[in-house]
């Protein structure tokens, strides 16, 4: 008979084979797009690093792993991100995830999973163009996640985006779609696998057909529950580590305040450092979260995320 | 042999050098080849084409001490007395040669045959050292006259004609015309003929003939046979210019020409005009327009002009016609032969002018740069003229359906750009246009926001700067590329070829493009600005 530990250890086997066995995301060779690349998982993801995947546990879930949709519970949130004011640049969001499944939380069990879990988002960019023009990013997301066990789940998500602008012939459509797994390897341990854009194509009115760069991304957290817990990521793509990352959160006051502080290599084209940092206020049912970054060698010297979430 | 006082090693070594081919060479041998008898027939009756032979060979090895040539007639007894001898001593080295006259050592000319010439090299003691043989043929025999095949006297309507004969005994003959030898022709020597196709003049033409064997003996020249050339009329191939034309009155290819050329008056030159296709083999189902000529016409080119009208003058409708053109022959006589050749060349009437070009994106309001690209697309055109401001920019060549790219400079502030389509028949489209463009090079920073190929970032200083740089980032703040211009100036312009800094291509999508300007004291000031990509 397998024990609880020996089960554990039979799925991290089958994650690692998961791992293995998937496919490589497409080359660069291709010029993928650089339209539509949203970093998923709100502040909290932001400011741990900014490629999170295995601790979102709310419905932010949807854009960094689909698959913590079966930890997310019922949470809805709205985001605003002030990325550059001299291009007036910023992003906003709002995002719903929902359980349909039965609850299948173990004794014990520090996260909350649900049998199967759905979630949706829209996002928007906006971007003013050199010459006075509007740019602007949307973007719709529907995700769905199963979870087979309480400590193992699956996610999808499909987005279908849109660019405007006020600029003559400038306009493009695009569709995409992201994959997740994810496992409590231990009480204090879990991994989780997910590869944003593993499938999806853009379109530039006037232009050509292009890819989209998938980004595989593997996290490993660690947990003292009540006290902190930490995430690091590894990020491939376009056939390279493009990306290593992680972050900290502390609970100073435990189920009041969080304290976040991370750094991401960013290892596309010239390699940079990119610290971040930010907190969390949670006031019965109501989330305030904040994030800060401060990427100069990639144009962007401080930037701002502020979210507010609620759990239902 | 060592009581000859010899070191031991001497016989051994004369012996290796033997074996090897190395031993002390003895008196150098005289050797004689390479008899040749030239030319192999002679004819020596004195007349100086080919009255002797020369005979030769050639010494090698050192000098032949006594050469013996002998003439005996072939296949005669060896042993009885040569003809005429030859006795040559002490012959150097190199090529050696004498001339026989074909006479025998009493200079009496010997009869007509084949002779054996046998060339002896003997040693000082007389024994035989090399023998060669050669065979050289007597004839003074001149061939019988050419028999000319065929009319003595004849009139033919083709330029060519078949001068054919028997030669006998000879092996070429020499043709004349008009007493003028004109061409030399090989005689067949199993069949004994000879033939050539002969171009004629016109008129009379006087051939002869005559032949000679190898020997250099000629015949007698024949009787010159006449063959008349009479010239009839022949209808050279025809081409009409335009082949596409537009009758439309509007002075631009409103008519279309043929000339037709023949090298003999003609007693009927028929031109006429029929609708459809040219025909081939199949069945003529063109229907005739109108007749531009049908009478007697002199020698010479004749031009026909056809206006696009039909025989009662209305203006035809557009479609495929052709000319078609014969001129009646004659026989040798005058009479009139109905021409079997005639003559088409096809053309198309087109009063129909192409669409308008229409510009396939709309031309920009205003642009920092000197010149702006605009995609034109021409439907059924041929060429594509654009102007600005009224003036011609450009005329380029299109395909039927096309969409050209095409440049035009600006003038600094507003230019009018018009394009019109025309096709091969000369019909001119609608103006399409104006579309203005505005050209002006204000102070900042500056880009098309729709950034594709060869665009480029502008920047417009109010003072002369000593450098710029415009760093490339994705959205994500990736760096992309770093556009650099160390040049001091007031105004730049950094063209963007749409690689990042590994030469790769980058991906459509929007990009923030961070600009530091350096000025002269060292001051830098920066911006940012964005752009979208579409490639």
């Amino acid at each position: 008979m397998i024990g609880r530990r020996g089960s554990r250890l039979v799925l991290a086997a089958a994650l690692a084979g998961t791992v293995a066995g998937l496919p490589t995301p497409r080359s660069a060779a291709a010029a993928p797009t650089a339209a539509f690349e949203r970093p998923g998982g709100g502040p909290r993801a932001a400011a741990i690093g900014g490629h999170s995947i295995v601790l979102p546990d709310d419905d932010y879930a949807l854009g960094a792993n689909p698959a913590r949709l079966a930890f997310a519970g019922r949470s809805a949130s709205a985001q605003y991100d002030r990325i550059d004011p001299a291009v007036d640049l910023w992003r906003g969001r709002v995002g719903l995830s929902l359980p349909i499944g039965g609850e299948i939380t173990e004794p014990l069990q520090t996260s909350r999973s649900h049998r199967a879990a759905l979630g949706a988002a829209l996002d928007v960019l906006n971007l003013t163009l050199i010459e006075g023009s509007g740019y602007r990013e949307s973007a719709a997301t529907l995700g769905f996640a199963a979870a087979p066990s309480a400590i193992l789940a699956f996610g999808v998500a499909g987005h279908y985006e849109r660019a405007t602008s006020d600029a003559d012939l400038i306009a493009a459509h695009a569709w995409g779609v992201d994959v997740g797994m994810t496992i409590d390897l231990a009480d204090h341990w879990s991994a989780a696998l997910a590869v944003r854009d593993a499938l999806g194509r853009v379109t530039f009115d006037g232009g050509d057909d292009e890819d989209r760069a998938a980004e595989m991304t593997i996290g490993l957290a660690a947990r003292a529950h009540r006290f902190w817990q930490a995430e690091a990521d590894y990020v491939f793509q376009r056939n390279t580590t493009s990306a290593l990352a992680g972050g900290v959160e502390i609970h100073v006051l435990p189920g009041v305040l969080d304290l976040r502080g991370g750094v991401s290599r960013e290892m596309l084209g010239p390699a940079r450092i990119i610290p971040s940092a930010g907190a969390g206020f949670t006031v019965d049912h109501l989330r305030l979260d904040y994030a800060y970054r401060s990427d100069p060698d990639g144009g962007m010297n401080s930037q701002h995320q502020v979210a507010l979430g609620v759990r239902f | 042999m060592l009581r000859f006082g010899l070191p031991r090693f001497v016989l051994p070594a004369f012996v290796l050098f033997a074996l090897l081919g190395l031993a002390p060479a003895g008196p150098a041998r005289a050797d004689v080849t390479g008899l040749r008898a030239t030319p192999s027939t002679i004819s020596p009756n004195g007349d100086g084409q080919r009255d002797r032979t020369v005979l030769s060979w050639t010494v090698a090895g050192g000098v032949a001490d006594s050469i013996h040539i002998t003439v005996r007639r072939s296949g005669s007894n060896p042993l009885l007395a040569p003809l005429r001898t030859f006795l040559l001593t002490a012959r150097p080295v190199g090529r050696d040669s004498l001339e026989w006259d074909g006479r025998d050592g009493g200079g009496s000319l010997l009869p007509d045959t084949l002779y054996s010439v046998r060339l002896t090299e003997r040693d000082n003691t007389g024994a035989i050292v090399a023998e060669a043989v050669v065979a050289v043929e007597l004839d003074t025999t001149a061939p019988p006259v050419p028999v000319i095949a065929g009319p003595a006297d004849t009139a033919v309507t083709d330029t060519s004609y078949a001068f054919a004969g028997i030669a006998a005994a000879a092996d070429t003959v020499i043709l004349f015309r008009a007493g003028v030898p004109f061409d030399t022709l090989a005689v067949d020597l199993e069949s004994q003929s000879f033939g050539i196709n002969v171009r004629l003049a016109e008129g009379d033409n006087l051939l002869a003939v005559q032949s000679y064997d190898r020997g250099y003996n000629f015949s007698p020249q024949t009787t010159a046979i006449n063959v008349r050339y009479v010239n009839t009329p022949d209808l050279a191939s025809l081409r009409a210019l335009p082949d596409k034309f537009s009758p439309n009155g509007d002075g631009i290819l409103d008519s279309t020409r043929v000339t037709a050329t023949i090298d003999a008056p003609t007693s009927r030159l028929s031109v006429v005009i029929r609708k459809g296709a040219l025909v081939t083999n199949a069945e003529d189902t063109s229907l005739p327009v109108t007749v531009l000529n049908d009478a007697p016409a002199p020698a010479g080119a004749h031009v026909f002009v056809w206006d696009g009208r039909d025989s009662v003058g209305t203006v035809v409708g557009d479609g495929a016609y052709f000319f078609r053109v014969f001129a009646d022959s004659q026989d040798v006589s005058g009479a009139a032969i109905p021409s079997r050749v005639r003559r088409t060349s096809a053309v198309t009437v087109d009063n129909t002018p192409p669409a308008a070009p229409t510009i396939a994106s709309p031309a920009p309001a205003r642009t920092i740069r000197g010149s702006v690209i605009l995609r034109v697309k021409t439907l059924f055109a041929d060429s594509l003229f654009t102007r600005r401001d009224g003036t011609l920019i450009s005329h380029v060549a299109t395909a039927a359906i096309a969409t050209t790219d095409v440049s035009v400079p600006l003038a600094f502030g507003d230019n009018a750009i018009t394009f019109q389509a025309s096709d091969l028949a000369g019909n001119k489209s609608a103006v399409a246009g104006p579309f203005i463009v505005r050209f002006e090079t204000p102070v900042g920073f500056h880009a098309p926001e729709r950034f594709g190929r060869g665009d480029a970032f502008a920047v417009n200083l109010t003072a002369p700067a000593r450098s710029v740089v415009i760093e490339l980032f994705t959205l994500r703040g990736q760096p992309v590329r770093r556009l650099f211009s160390s040049q001091s100036s007031s105004r730049y312009e950094l063209p963007w070829d749409l690689d990042d800094d590994a030469g790769r291509s980058v991906g459509d999508g929007p990009y923030v493009a961070r600009l530091r300007v350096t000025f002269s004291d060292g001051s830098v000031e920066e911006s940012k600005a964005a752009v979208v990509v579409v490639k």
